[in-house]
């Protein structure tokens, strides 16, 4: 089983849309509720934080990019449909999707390995400082990834926190596309039936 | 639910599909509720998995920043959270002629003269108007001359921190300090002899007190040498010559900096 309640975000957890609290929060700022904004930022910053620093390895990067993501909350949370989601997963894409911008940006600035130093897991060589601070942190194994054999956790880490497409996982693991595929799939569909049962 | 549409959802949510795939995902996602409905369960897995990692405590210079956004930044307005292009100008006004009132019967003579006097000024004003257009395009050349003046000094500025900061952390000689700084925070200290470049990042370091600033020094066989005033920023130090048996220190002197330190240094690190 799953340990998805060790995380602060876990209290949070959606069981139906009706106790989608993050979502409510999310309704009650787009109608200018600074308090409600004040209070989101009090329960899943640190969480946030945790998901952006796994991306973009660099503590400093990792608050600028927290910074831009909360005032996108505030200026365009009118767009979170909860019909689509809970506002937890609307956050978290959120934060993901601005975090790999942000690791692509600093990529197009620097040369090839340097960029790849950056953005690759640890063991590839770090080459920034902020990354020798966060290297403990980095080396982590996300806890609810721990359920999966590695062949279908490392493809999900890779294109989940690198940012990598499908190809790109099956040219730098050497694994045929299909079989990447295959274990995506596979593992996404576990990850699930795990968080199901877990409920 | 196929194979295909499986891996399809899947990869909606955790990313990496191709752009034929992304595509066709997307039309899935618009045309069928139940490929959404698979989406955004999986949509939440991802946020399961990413929500059951150990939370990172945010700095409270960044807090206090993200607590300020509500002031400084506008809300997008419904109309445009419905177009989805906040960045769109708002259209021309509409013309006002229909519900314009009716104006006053006049004479033709009368008319004549109106439309004799309008002739009279409306070079004038015809050449105001081409004055005030050109004078707002200079403007705005100008405004964006200044910003791409900036952006370039600002990507200059971010390449070269990037370029010493490579060539710190493949320094053979790199060392590795933090200390604790009496007021609460931190500071860690890289440096390389060899490179001769030192970096320091604050976490979690608060304002100097009223009326004073922190200042970094570096204290050699020659005395302390003044490298700048701290702030709550990471910084490299590549101006400032040292050996080994430097010291990296911080004082706290009256607000502006010291020529020389007038108090014991509060950090002093061997670099």
């Amino acid at each position: 089983m799953l340990g998805w309640h060790d995380g602060a975000m876990s209290s949070d957890a959606p069981t139906e849309a009706s106790t989608d609290s993050t979502g409510d929060l999310l309704m009650r700022i787009a109608g200018g509720d600074r308090a409600a904004f004040e209070r989101l930022f009090t329960d899943q910053s640190r969480l946030l934080l945790a998901l952006i620093l796994r991306i973009v390895k660099s503590r400093s990067l990792a608050e600028e990019v927290l910074q831009e993501c909360f005032a996108e909350v505030w200026t365009r949370c009118g767009r979170f449909d909860p019909e689509r989601g809970t506002g937890r997963a609307w956050l978290i894409t959120l934060c993901r999707r601005r975090a790999i911008d942000c690791v692509r940006s600093v990529q197009s600035q620097q040369d090839r390995d340097f960029a790849d130093g950056l953005r690759s897991s640890a063991e590839t060589g770090d080459q920034v400082e902020q990354t020798v601070i966060d290297r403990a942190e980095s080396d982590r194994t996300v806890t609810a990834l721990k359920v999966l054999p590695p062949e279908q956790s490392t493809p999900i880490v890779m294109a989940f926190y690198q940012g990598l497409t499908h190809a790109q996982i099956s040219e730098n693991l050497k694994v045929p596309l299909g079989t990447i595929k295959s274990r995506i799939r596979d593992g996404m569909k576990k990850l699930r039936d795990e968080l199901e049962a877990s409920r | 639910m196929s194979t295909d549409r499986d891996y399809l959802a899947a990869g909606l949510a955790l990313g990496g599909l191709s752009d034929a795939e992304l595509a066709e995902a997307r039309a899935l996602s618009d045309s069928d509720p139940d490929f959404r409905a698979e989406v955004a369960a999986y949509d939440e897995v991802m946020a399961e998995t990413a929500g059951s990692d150990e939370p990172a405590e945010v700095s409270a210079a960044a807090r206090a920043a993200i607590l300020r956004i509500p002031e400084t930044h506008e809300q997008e307005t419904s109309a445009e959270v419905q177009t989805g292009r906040p960045a769109e100008s708002s259209p021309e006004p509409a013309s006002t002629s229909e519900s314009a009132p009716p104006a006053e019967p006049v004479s033709l003579a009368e008319r004549r003269e109106r439309r004799g006097g309008r002739r009279s000024w409306l070079p004038y004003v015809a050449a105001a108007a081409v004055l005030i257009v050109v004078a707002g395009f200079g403007a705005t050349i100008w405004q964006q001359n200044q910003r791409q003046n900036e952006l370039e000094a600002d990507l200059a500025a971010t390449q070269q921190q990037l370029d010493e900061s490579t060539r710190l952390m493949e320094a053979t000689d790199l060392r590795t300090s933090t200390a604790e700084l009496p007021e609460g925070g931190s500071v860690t200290v890289l440096s390389s002899e060899s490179q001769q470049l030192i970096r320091l990042s604050p976490n979690d370091v608060g304002p100097a007190p009223s009326g004073k600033s922190m200042q970094m020094w570096v204290i050699g066989d020659s005395g302390p040498e003044s490298v700048g005033l701290m702030s709550d920023k990471a910084v490299t130090i590549a101006d400032e010559k040292f050996s080994a048996g430097s010291v990296f220190g911080i004082t706290v002197e009256p607000e502006g900096g010291s020529k020389q330190p007038t108090t014991d240094p509060i950090v002093a690190i061997d670099l």
